[in-house]
């Protein structure tokens, strides 16, 4: 399934995230899942928002605009969005090693280290996550938390923050 | 006056001043230049109203059900273009002024509307009144602010001016609580909120391919919606179908946007639109849709709405382009200001013979007179007893179509309805904001037996503030448009459908009114008269058949060629 990535910039206010959600859910629009970020700037925040048809995005970039607290909307770019993920695996002392290898082929980390498992963490596209889950699966993937894409638009930032503040002093 | 006027100005000074919460509430509804607020007081508002008892500038309208509130600041919004305010407390005043920021927001109506909240201490404890009032207005509002701080209050108040009457105009929700009106803190005087924002510069080069398109049409049609009124562009409208003879289809809301007595008037289109305009709408090669938005009532089944036409649609709401019909061309930008930039460039064209179809032919046939009176004798009578000059308030059923195609309203903004929600109980707490809004006009409240019972409350706030309104009353004891639908679809089974009425004679003169009933058709020129006449709020209860159905109809979700037409008896 194809998947796009659009990145949403917004003023950090009560209600503003609901508005966001809600619209979406509203409007019916085919969501993936999505992300929230934390910007350079404490009263703006990013959200990246998966969605499972690339047809839709102009129209949903649309709605999305109309809200008064979003700043800025826009198509990712594929290559900078990445995925974090931490996981608990099975792996005793015997493994360890073996394991290791693994981790360090995909620039995962361990983070904990357990008699019987390790904790790791691994950021990367979807399929770079997904190759490492599955190389994992043989010594067995107890649990992870794995976020849906963030990214970062190419070309120059948006300079939010006339109108962040424009917004909070109308 | 005087008084507000230089408070109006304050802002340019740099004094600072301590204040409460409610007094800064005051000065920046002042500075927005509102004049009149439609409000019911509760506890959460209170340190509002105390502090309004020392602003006489701020006229206070007391509604009798928040609701009214609403449908009131709407009407005077309609009117006079300006925002409409509107003021409750938490919990029920609250909610009860969900359903008006609905209808303001599907029918791009700028309000700003103010409730109060528990004070912020209490906040999501379940305090007493307490309702998610920010939660329950996202869907319904183009914007809601919660003031958490008393500093914060002014620059809230103007930024909900500001997005309220910018681009597509909306609802906004500033929601306050108690102890935020009550908190004093230092004023400092703070500039209104901006207009003319949201306005997207116009590009020409799509102009110029709409141009291109227009010259090749044979068979182009305007589609032309509210759009047009909000945007003050009926003569800039009136100038293109002039200069390009191409013929013109008004929306409910764009009703009165162009003369319905012009040779190149075509009618309503969509459910209960005219059938030669349904029908040239599915012949047309080119539809210019402008500031109108592709309601299911218009098009019908989508797919199958005029399949032969490319589509121009401009809009001042980037996200209505493109959402419900593929469009040949999609123009960003304010109706009134493309329509300019689209008769400086188009040469005058002529379409005489497309006109001539697309108007259909019309059968002058007087019909017999009878004895009941019919929709089309008691507009007539109206608009007799009027000189014509009467704004028309509409509810919503049977009678609110039958006014949108046979009153025929020549003169901009004379029409106003509910149309995108469709919420009975409309027209009387409209028609308020309306004669407030613009004291010398004729406000005729022309409802159904059904939707007048819903706000009718109101005719207390109609007796307090003294109201010249005239409301018609087209009682046929049905709920009708729900009967018709049952007559057509459900085997006539007229299920909760029947409806009773209370003696309005009796009922007017209990609020201080005057009403007169009407059973017969020659009655009613006499009587349409007298009320005229008569000052103050008048009631006219005109009795009519029980079963008379709203032709043509196009069944909902179908095409053109599904369309009922009267039959012939």
């Amino acid at each position: 399934m194809h998947e796009t990535a659009i990145t949403l910039c917004y003023c950090n206010r009560a209600g503003t995230l609901d508005r966001i959600i809600g619209l979406l859910r509203r409007r019916g629009f085919p969501i993936g899942g999505m992300t929230v970020e934390r910007t350079h700037r404490a009263d703006v925040n990013r959200m990246t928002i998966t969605v499972e048809r690339d047809e839709v995005v102009p129209q949903m970039c649309r709605h999305l605009e109309r809200i008064p607290d979003v700043l800025e909307v826009g198509r990712a770019d594929g290559t900078l969005c990445r995925e974090y993920a931490l996981a608990r695996i099975s792996c005793g002392p015997a493994q360890r090693s073996e394991v290791m290898t693994i981790l360090s082929a995909y620039h995962a980390h361990p983070l904990a280290i357990g008699a019987d498992h390790l904790v790791i963490e691994v950021t990367g596209f979807r399929d770079h996550l997904d190759a490492l889950f599955a190389a994992l699966t043989a010594y067995g993937v107890d649990d992870v938390a794995r976020t849906y894409p963030m990214a970062l638009r190419l070309g120059e930032p948006a300079d939010d923050t006339a109108a962040c503040q424009e917004r909070q002093t109308a | 006056m005087a008084v507000a006027r230089e408070r109006a100005t304050d802002w340019h000074t740099d004094r600072e001043e301590e204040m409460s919460g409610g007094e800064i509430l005051c000065r920046a509804l002042e500075a927005e230049g509102v004049r009149l607020i439609f409000g019911y007081p509760g506890g959460a508002i209170m340190p509002f109203y105390d502090a309004l008892y020392g602003f006489p500038g701020l006229r206070h309208v007391l509604v009798r059900h928040e609701q009214g509130a609403t449908h009131a600041a709407e009407g005077y919004a309609r009117i006079t273009g300006e925002v409409g305010v509107c003021v409750g407390t938490s919990g029920p005043g609250a909610t009860n002024m969900v359903t008006g920021l609905a209808n303001a927001f599907m029918d791009s109506v700028p309000l700003v509307a103010i409730t109060g909240q528990v004070a912020r201490a209490a906040l999501g404890k379940d305090s007493f009144q307490e309702t998610d009032v920010l939660g329950l207005s996202l869907a319904v509002t183009k914007h809601s602010i919660l003031v958490q701080r008393a500093e914060d209050l002014a620059g809230a108040v103007h930024e909900a001016f500001t997005v309220a009457r910018s681009g597509r105009p909306g609802p906004v929700l500033l929601d306050i609580p108690k102890d935020v009106q009550s908190d004093r803190t230092s004023h400092v005087p703070h500039p209104p909120g901006r207009r003319g924002v949201g306005r997207p510069p116009v590009d020409r080069g799509q102009v110029e391919d709409a141009v291109q398109l227009l010259q090749r049409a044979r068979r182009p049609i305007i589609l032309a919606g509210h759009g047009i009124i909000l945007s003050g562009g009926c003569g800039a409208l009136r100038c293109l179908a002039e200069q390009s003879g191409i013929p013109v289809s008004l929306t409910l809301l764009g009703l009165s946007a162009f003369p319905a007595s012009h040779p190149l008037y075509l009618g309503m289109p969509g459910m209960h639109g005219g059938a030669a305009v349904n029908r040239a709408l599915n012949e047309a090669d080119v539809i210019l849709a402008v500031g109108m938005r592709f309601d299911d009532r218009v098009t019908g089944k989508v797919s199958q709405f005029a399949p032969q036409a490319r589509i121009i649609h401009i809009d001042i709401d980037a996200a209505e382009l493109e959402k419900v019909v593929p469009t040949a061309i999609a123009i960003h930008g304010d109706a009134r200001e493309v329509l300019e930039c689209l008769t400086e460039r188009l040469p005058r064209m002529e379409h005489t013979a497309w006109v001539q179809q697309a108007r259909g032919t019309t059968v002058t046939t007087t019909p017999e007179r009878t004895e009941i009176p019919r929709p089309d004798d008691i507009f007539a009578a109206i608009k007799r007893a009027t000189a014509d000059q009467a704004v028309v308030v509409s509810d919503v059923g049977q009678h609110q179509m039958w006014v949108a195609q046979k009153y025929g309203f020549d003169r901009p903004n004379t029409h106003i309805t509910s149309g995108g929600l469709g919420t009975m109980g409309f027209s009387l707490p409209a028609a308020m904001g309306v004669k407030l809004g613009k004291p010398e006009a004729l406000v005729w409240v022309i409802a159904g037996d059904g939707g007048i019972q819903m706000n009718i409350q109101e005719l207390a706030t109609i007796a307090d503030q003294d109201l010249d309104l005239k409301v018609v009353i087209i009682n046929n004891g049905y709920l009708g448009m729900v009967r018709q639908w049952q007559e057509f679809f459900h085997g006539g089974r007229y299920s909760c459908t029947p409806i009773s009425s209370p003696d309005y004679v009796l009922l007017a003169e209990a609020y201080g009114h005057k009403a007169r009933q009407v059973t017969r058709a020659d009655e009613l020129d006499e009587v349409m008269r007298w009320a005229a006449h008569t000052p103050g709020c008048v009631i006219v209860d005109v009795v009519v058949e029980g079963e008379r159905n709203v032709y043509p109809m196009i069944p909902s979700g179908a095409s053109v060629a599904t369309m009922i037409e009267e039959p012939e008896d």
